[in-house]
């Protein structure tokens, strides 16, 4: 696994693909299911004020081995005429039928040597393209625009700011079997494996219980998550399933108080003016985690504009351990069903209700 | 002599399509709008030209078929045709074009 991969990044091999984030996404933004619905999207969390918005490009499909196998039928037909046009030369004895064969083969001769010139000067004209047939190339961005992403992004902002980009490489065709290989009854019907990589930075203020000063963090967080995505068939259900488990940087203040912090300028007899400012109260702590993610997505086959996603988060690192679940309700395109428009979810987190609703386009 | 390309585009992803003409699977890869793209080898003077292609999608979803033929470099005629993946979530279709 490690040597196609390790090709695939090198290379840009034919299988190579990169996807998006998909709106199959828990409160705090994450899923374990990445597609390639379109050459961009954008989901938004409500919940969690995040937002992602993905691109996907990819180059021309000049496609060099398929000129080169043109090439090769070209010159089988060329040779099989010039065998034909002197067969002809040597058996037909009217002048006039031996005419308009000629001609004839002659003509066809020529359209297939103009064709085999055109298909070398191709060849000729695209030696490595090649390579990057099918290759797919993508970006992401991520945020938090609680406040203004400018303060965010120059570390200013009042509330935790979060902002950050990443991208994803991966293979196509993992487990499931070649498309013309498969029969209408076979169960896997398409997979794919990546890895997501994301950088994200924030700024925000903590306050330890008890203290009168706020401190201010600058979090550099990251994620790498191999995942692994899959396509079934099964009795009533499109089923589409992920599973995930990386590593990644966090913080815990999800898991402290939100509070406002107000810090006296001046006063003057019965006015005194002070500026406020959002913190986390409580011990902050930064750890690296391990996150194990899932989600197992049920559309029915007789509407296909409704996704039902159950998914599991969980760190099991030992620090900031956690367990999480739930399930989504997510309404999309009937003629696109995996290009989500919208959707709510609930769950749990270490024992406490969550909700999300997300918002997703497709362009 | 005419020179083939075609573009299939399917809008569910993940989804994968191969194209075979006459017996010979032209291509198999996909893009981010789950659109294909071939240059196939030279149809020559077949008329018309049957092919077959299948799609992998969630059910449900649409797939349209294009394709463009060209002659010496000349565009000389296009075909599009819409399906919808089924509820295997595999489509084969079967169909034809002809060339001018």
């Amino acid at each position: 696994m490690k040597k196609w991969l390790a090709g695939a990044l090198l290379l840009g091999c034919s299988s190579v693909l990169y996807c998006q984030t998909s709106a199959y996404q828990d409160a705090d933004g994450t899923s374990s299911i990445f597609l390639a619905n379109a050459k961009a999207s954008i989901t938004y969390n409500v919940s969690d004020s995040k937002f992602n918005i993905g691109y996907l490009y990819e180059p021309a499909a000049t496609k060099v081995p398929d000129f080169e196998a043109q090439l090769a039928q070209d010159l089988l037909h060329i040779s099989k005429l010039e065998d034909k046009l002197e067969d002809v030369k040597n058996t037909i004895k009217d002048q006039t039928e031996l005419k308009m064969k000629t001609e004839d083969y002659q003509k066809k001769l020529d359209d297939y040597k103009a064709d085999a010139d055109r298909l070398r000067a191709e060849i000729k004209a695209n030696p490595k393209s090649h390579c990057w047939t099918g290759c797919e190339f993508g970006i992401s961005l991520t945020g938090k625009p609680e406040s203004d992403l400018t303060g965010q992004i120059l570390q200013s902002g009042k509330t935790p700011a979060d902002f950050g980009g990443g991208f994803l490489i991966g293979r196509h065709g993992i487990g499931a079997k070649d498309i013309f290989a498969q029969g209408p009854m076979d169960v896997l019907r398409d997979d794919w494996f990546l890895v997501n990589v994301t950088y994200d930075r924030s700024t925000f203020n903590t306050v330890a219980t008890g203290a009168t000063t706020a401190v201010a963090q600058h979090f550099n967080g990251f994620t790498i998550l191999p995942v692994y995505n899959a396509l079934l068939n099964i009795p009533g259900f499109s089923f589409l399933g992920g599973v995930g488990a990386g590593v990644n940087r966090t913080n815990n203040t999800g898991d402290l108080k939100k509070v406002q912090i107000s810090t006296s300028q001046s006063s003057s007899g019965s006015v005194s003016v002070v500026s406020q400012s959002s913190a986390f109260l409580g011990t902050y702590q930064e750890a690296i985690g391990v996150p194990v993610y899932s989600d197992f997505v049920f559309i029915p086959k007789k509407l296909p504009w409704l996704g039902i996603d159950a998914f599991q988060r969980s760190n099991v690192a030992t620090t900031n351990r956690s367990a999480n679940g739930g399930v989504g309700l997510y309404f999309a395109k009937p003629s696109n069903p995996t290009a989500v428009l919208g959707g709510l979810s609930v769950g749990w987190k270490n024992g406490k209700a969550t909700a999300s609703i997300v918002a997703g386009w497709s362009f | 002599m005419p020179s083939y390309s075609a573009t299939v585009s399917a809008t569910s992803a993940p989804t994968n399509v191969g194209i075979k003409i006459d017996n010979q699977q032209l291509f198999f890869k996909r893009d981010a709008t789950g659109a294909w793209e071939a240059s196939g080898p030279v149809i020559s003077d077949k008329n018309p030209v049957p092919f077959e292609f299948r799609a992998i999608g969630i059910g449900g979803a649409h797939v349209t078929l294009k394709i463009s033929l060209t002659a010496g470099g000349a565009h000389s005629g296009a075909f599009n045709k819409d399906y919808v993946i089924p509820n295997d979530l595999l489509l084969v279709a079967d169909d034809g074009v002809k060339i001018s």
